[in-house]
């Protein structure tokens, strides 16, 4: 089978490159960063309730308002008062798993979502998964600075999205 | 042939482990 293959820069156009950039900056923010130290914790969807009783700095009033702002910015999603995902992580399974060095593990939404988690927390981890055409399982071990050289023939899919579509888990 | 159900293209895991540190990369160092 031979995959279509690009570079980054082949598959993300200008407009893409500055969504991107434009959403990185509204990621440095405090209310996300102690949503994803609870996520990393917990490894599981986060009720409002227990934000707000664990996230110690806003006001209960200030956590729901900040939390529907980024659920708006589509950085995270809120379900029937639950945070099901931030991304990069996801409170439910998906087809890849983040396994950090104090062997606690967490789910993120994508790929490329799992490989970025090695340089978000400046720490090793082991991204595991499954070929999603032959079900051989993947582990790639990656450091902040890259992932291990022994992954030929491991190719990452790169769908694509309109331009106004909402991020969300597929759980592939 | 690509992932099922989706248009798009294959890349290494060099250049999306790329993308992922451009997009995350640093956010949560702290809890190291």
């Amino acid at each position: 089978m031979t995959l279509p293959m690009k570079t980054i820069d082949e598959l993300l156009d200008s407009a893409v490159a500055a969504r991107q950039a434009a959403r990185r900056a509204a990621r440095d923010n405090n209310l996300l960063r102690q949503v994803w130290r609870v996520f990393v914790a917990r490894g599981a969807p986060i009720p409002i309730e227990v934000l707000e009783r664990e996230l110690t700095a806003p006001a209960r009033q200030t956590v729901r308002d900040g939390l529907a702002r980024l659920d708006e910015d589509d950085l995270i999603m809120v379900q029937d008062g639950v945070v099901r995902l931030a991304y990069p992580l996801s409170g439910d399974p998906t087809a890849f798993t983040v396994r950090l060095p104090d062997g606690r593990t967490c789910f993120t939404c994508c790929a490329i979502d799992a490989l970025g988690m090695a340089p978000m927390l400046g720490q090793p981890v082991t991204v595991e998964s499954w070929c999603h055409h032959c079900a051989v399982p993947i582990r790639v071990r990656v450091d902040p600075e890259g992932p291990d050289t022994d992954i030929d023939g491991v190719v990452v899919w790169v769908g694509r999205r309109d331009p106004d579509e909402r991020r969300a888990c597929s759980g592939h | 042939m690509g992932h099922p159900g989706t248009e798009g293209a294959g890349t290494t895991v060099t250049e999306a482990f790329a993308l992922g540190r451009r997009i995350f990369g640093g956010l949560l160092v702290e809890t190291a």
